[in-house]
């Protein structure tokens, strides 16, 4: 019995704090740990590693992880709010206020979905980029040259030029890479030199079609002189077949010679005008050829064939190593707030909640599933990600303990743990997007 | 002494986040700065990961409360920070002597 008694007594920790919050702490401590190893194996990759990928070498969007850090700062604002409106018993602005938050870390899920999916177009997958053009890469890149142009569109020339080009063998190694990135606007020269040519396609299309209107114009004058020409000559050689009289004939040889003197003038006319004609359309050809000229030097930014790209495989696997465990934290959490959020709705029988689940996420995992066999392999992912904390709101609701002013200690450990995840992601983004 | 997260009136949170939001802009200037001004990628590393450390506090202290928690914060929240740093510090020779990665 003193046995039991002593079991029964409240154990003390040692440390002046709530048992929950303890454990999130030494929690957070063991993924501090976590992320450091990520963090620092990636360091001695990337320092002892001599030419690392730029951003812009791997499609990587600065003003994007920007937006994706301003997002989480926002979510961390919202959960301090909700917690302190939860304290002073406001529970309904709690509620909206843990909803403001599950709503921005699915738009940070998105905005990284969108962000996957680029790298998956390109091709900067771990083990899959081309790190020098060596026979290989030039393999690869017919390859995807072929499919480009059997697809056909607004790429079509383009490729064709650079397959072309790569038969003839005057692209090779190198320079095939090169011709490539011009294409895809990574080079400032060209893109400068494309700013030129759409402005000189601008001036070519508005020429073009004042010509069109001049050579249109030129050409119905052209023709009315040429029948007016047509109808006085047939006037005069009527005039000499009825065989008129003589003193008549002489009038009318003096009147055709003046006809002939008319005549001499119009045929002159007539071929000032066919020569006036001719030339504008001489030149309307060559305004054409320009224009198509300078269309066809037009960067194309989704331009989709492999970069060559050297340790492009080794900044691959950093990259999603780090950003997906962080993105699969931040699913962890937007679960967490949704099961809140249900605590906070209407209670539903355990049963029914978990019914409802249940058919959801099939459909959820269904949907994600023809996404990804549409092609969009990772948007398909992230969308299944980005929707499954939404439906574990109604295993929320089935929840018994239903939201009160006792949850304000729920919402501020939870809260600790999203502040964590904001923190990874304010030394990832100057890490994997500042940093060159 | 005591869990005292409770006790003290709680901050100003949106002139923090909006700190935060400032912070975040002058750290994404050194994208466009960089070309224009010729900015060395030392003086960058420093002005982000400056930045960096000044949001990281700026959310620990008063975000996650550690500004306002009794001393039980040192113990937990030092020793994994201090392994943390050590680990990256142990790692420092292999980021001089590189190795052969083929």
């Amino acid at each position: 019995m003193a046995h039991a008694a002593e079991m029964e007594k409240p154990k003390h920790m040692g440390l002046p704090l709530s048992n929950g919050k303890l454990a999130l702490w030494l929690f957070l401590s063991t993924e501090i740990m976590f992320f450091a190893g990520l963090i620092g194996s990636y360091l001695v990759l990337r320092i002892s590693t001599g030419n690392w990928p730029k951003p812009d070498d791997v499609h990587l969007v600065e003003w994007i992880g920007a937006l994706n850090t301003f997002v989480l700062i926002c979510s961390s604002v919202t959960v301090v709010l909700a917690h302190s409106a939860a304290e002073r018993g406001q529970l309904e602005k709690a509620k909206q206020l843990v909803w403001a938050t599950l709503i921005l870390g699915t738009v940070f899920l998105l905005v990284k979905g969108f962000e996957y999916q680029a790298k998956f177009d390109h091709t900067i997958l771990p083990g899959r980029v081309h790190e020098s053009a060596d026979e290989d890469y030039t393999r690869h890149v017919i390859g995807e040259l072929t499919h480009i142009i059997e697809e056909g569109g607004d790429e079509k020339m383009l490729a064709e030029g650079v397959l072309a080009d790569i038969r003839s063998g005057s692209l090779v190694g190198d320079s095939i890479f090169e011709r490539i990135k011009g294409i895809q606007g990574a080079d400032p020269d060209l893109n400068k030199q494309a700013e030129e040519d759409n402005a000189q396609k601008l001036q070519l299309e508005k020429d073009i079609l004042k010509l069109e209107g001049e050579v249109l114009s030129a050409k119905q004058e052209l023709d009315f002189r040429k029948a007016d020409l047509q109808v006085s000559r047939s006037e005069h050689y009527m005039a000499l077949r009825d065989g008129q009289k003589e003193d008549q004939v002489r009038t009318r040889e003096e009147s055709a010679t003046t006809v002939a003197e008319g005549e001499g003038g119009e045929e002159k006319s007539v071929e000032s005008l066919q020569i006036e004609w001719e030339e504008k359309v001489k030149e309307l050809a060559a305004k054409k050829q320009a224009l198509v000229e300078v269309s066809h030097q037009k960067v194309k930014k989704d331009f989709h064939v492999s970069p060559v790209i050297p340790n492009g495989n080794l900044w691959a696997s950093t990259y999603f190593i780090m950003t997906g465990f962080h993105a699969l934290h931040v699913v962890g959490g937007l679960v967490m707030w949704a099961l809140l959020i249900g605590l906070a709705s209407p209670q539903l029988p355990r049963f029914v909640s978990m019914g409802i689940f249940a058919v959801l996420l099939a459909a959820a995992v269904a949907g994600g599933w023809s996404l990804m066999s549409a092609g969009s392999i990772v948007l398909g992912g992230f969308a299944v990600a980005a929707v499954v904390p939404f439906i574990c709101i109604v295993i929320g609701m089935g929840g018994s303990n239903r939201f009160s002013v006792e949850h304000a200690g729920h919402i501020e450990l939870m809260g600790l743990y999203w502040h964590f995840v904001d923190l990874v992601w304010i030394f990832l983004f100057p890490l994997l997007y500042l940093v060159q | 002494m005591n869990d005292t997260s409770h006790e003290h009136e709680h901050p100003n949170y949106l002139l923090i986040f909006f700190g935060l939001v400032i912070l975040t802009g002058l750290s994404f200037l050194t994208v466009p700065l960089r070309s224009d001004m010729g900015l060395s990628e030392g003086l960058i590393i420093c002005w982000v990961f400056g930045i960096a450390i000044c949001k990281a506090s700026l959310v620990a202290l008063w975000f996650m409360n550690l500004k306002f928690e009794g001393k039980w914060k040192y113990i937990l929240v030092i020793p994994p920070l201090f392994m943390s740093v050590f680990l990256v510090l142990a790692l420092v020779p292999d980021m001089i002597f590189p190795f052969s990665l083929k």
